[in-house]
């Protein structure tokens, strides 16, 4: 229950903060950012110094509808994302959405797959990530890095054999730790973005490279218990490619 | 066309990045031999030996078998604790008058395909032969699956020295008590199997009958199959984490409990033609 919980809340979390993002993301910016409104699916005027302003004067019921486009168009997936490992599967790949006022909140919806290998069967993952890029440096020639970006993630693996908490059949807290089927994985990693300069966008407006090093709760459980774990027993690397869309 | 179109726009996009991508896919291409990469703790992403109880066991018997006497040790629930493990398989190589080792299950706390992957490579440290029964721990997630590849098959048994030793998975409450555990068939087959070959039986299981793990209701037909085996000497067993000896049934076998390597203590059983001795070390 905790671990449900704890999922309900996270979403919710999530898209708290997109509205939070929509709100916020109203400043003027850079021809070549990375920002959302110049994508905005509406596009009239509603401060700027243009040539209509004098002729549109909007109506209460306007102004709300265009409030209401505003957050729900924050719902749209901004990015696409494809990840390797990091305890998702062999491989992941989903969709994302950016908030706060310089994108540096991401919300990653991913699916995964893990190969058969020694076992029966192949199987599936789902993933709900949130990522904190603090800093985004621009190197120039439309370069730009980020220094660090962490945050934490829920990963769920289908199947029969993982139970989300324990089944009956246990005496109370039998096994102490919480759920085979779900995982709490925690990491920090360091990306680099190039973004796609206006004349040759279609689709894409910057492509970013990241890696991340990161655990989960399994072996920080492991780690305390001994610590003769070694550095790649506890920690995973895992790589990965964002397309920024919006 | 349109498809097509979007494919070269977005290839011409990524141009900058190619590099980076193909080294992805490499990488992607490598994780299933690399530690680095964590595809999910229950992914049994696993190379190397398995098998690990029939290789073994061939072992014990070309070198022990034409014995008239038997040194073997006896450890259990080893799962998380690796410095001791590790000071455990010390300190039984450190001793030149075991002959093999039989682990009584629990090799893992949570079943992971890591942690079975460090229990392999720490009991490959040991000089002398071993088998590994499957513990409740052992079973959590793909767990159950990992120990069959890595190990054998749950239920077990092997002659030296005129002895059989038969182990059992009596881990019942893993199955919610709907599987045939224990196997009686298993059990029955067992008594006569290869019966010219041996005089003596030793029963070794994880859970004993009356624990939390073991389907009570048939404790007491446990021990009445238990008792049909020629030559019953005793039966070994781990999960309580304590060093015990109780005779569990009045009528029945001495039970002796093998510690966890938490407490830091083994037993070693010297088998003679005439009886056994069962000897606690502490280490």
């Amino acid at each position: 229950m905790k671990w449900r919980g704890l999922t309900i809340s996270l979403a919710l979390l999530c898209v708290l903060l997109q509205f939070l993002g929509s709100v916020r993301a109203q400043e003027t910016l850079p021809i070549d950012s990375l920002i959302n409104r110049e994508d905005s699916i509406y596009f009239m005027p509603e401060d700027d110094e243009g040539v209509y302003q004098s002729d549109i004067r909007l109506t209460t019921y306007e102004k709300r509808v265009r409030r209401y486009r505003k957050r729900w168009e924050s719902l749209i997936p901004t990015q696409f994302v494809i990840q390797n490992a990091g305890n998702m599967g062999l491989l992941s790949f989903g969709l994302g959405w950016s908030s706060g006022k310089r994108n540096q909140w991401e919300t990653h919806l991913l699916f995964g797959f893990i190969p058969k290998y020694k076992s029966d069967r192949a199987k599936s993952t789902m993933t709900l990530k949130e990522n904190y890029i603090p800093w985004s440096i621009y190197l120039g020639k439309g370069v730009q890095l980020e220094p660090l970006r962490t945050g934490l993630y829920i990963n769920s693996v289908f199947g029969t054999e993982f139970w989300q908490k324990e089944p009956s059949r246990y005496p109370n807290d039998y096994y102490e730790f919480l759920s085979t089927r779900f995982r709490l994985n925690i990491f920090a990693g360091q990306g680099i973005t190039k973004i796609v300069p206006h004349r040759q966008r279609y689709f894409v407006k910057s492509v970013t490279a990241f890696y991340e090093l990161g655990t989960c709760d399994l072996y920080i459980r492991a780690r305390y218990f001994d610590n003769n774990v070694t550095f790649w027993d506890l920690m995973g690397l895992s790589l990965g490619i964002k397309l920024q869309l919006l | 066309m349109h498809v097509f179109q979007i494919i070269n726009y977005m290839m011409r996009q990524i141009k900058p990045l190619r590099a980076y991508i193909f080294a992805v896919l490499i990488a992607c291409l490598l994780t299933s031999c690399r530690n680095v990469f964590d595809v999910h703790p229950y992914d049994m992403n696993l190379h190397g030996e398995h098998d690990i109880n029939a290789t073994q066991i061939a072992r014990i018997r070309q070198l022990f078998d034409k014995r008239d006497t038997l040194r073997v040790a006896f450890i259990s629930d080893t799962h998380g604790w690796y410095t001791q493990t590790k000071a455990e398989i010390a300190d039984i190589n450190s001793r030149n008058d075991i002959d093999f080792v039989i682990h009584c299950g629990d090799v893992t706390d949570t079943g992971t395909t890591n942690e079975f992957r460090m229990f392999r490579d720490i009991l490959s440290d040991l000089d002398v032969p071993h088998v590994v029964l499957l513990g409740n721990h052992d079973f959590l997630g793909m767990g159950e699956q990992t120990y069959e590849w890595m190990f054998g098959p749950r239920n077990f048994s092997f002659i030296v020295g005129r002895v059989k030793f038969v182990c059992l998975d009596t881990n019942a409450m893993e199955y919610d008590h709907v599987a045939p555990v224990p196997n009686f068939d298993y059990m029955e087959q067992q008594m006569t199997a290869d019966s010219a070959d041996f005089d003596r039986t030793i029963i070794v299981m994880h859970a004993a009958p009356y624990s939390d793990e073991f389907n009570d209701n048939v404790a007491r037909a446990f021990n009445y199959y238990t008792l049909l085996f020629p030559g019953l000497m005793c039966c070994v067993y781990g999960h309580d984490h304590a060093d015990t000896s109780v005779r569990i049934f009045d009528d029945g076998p001495m039970y002796y409990g093998i510690d966890s390597a938490q407490h830091r203590n083994y037993k070693i059983f010297t088998i003679t033609p005439d009886g056994y001795e069962v000897e606690r070390i502490d280490y």
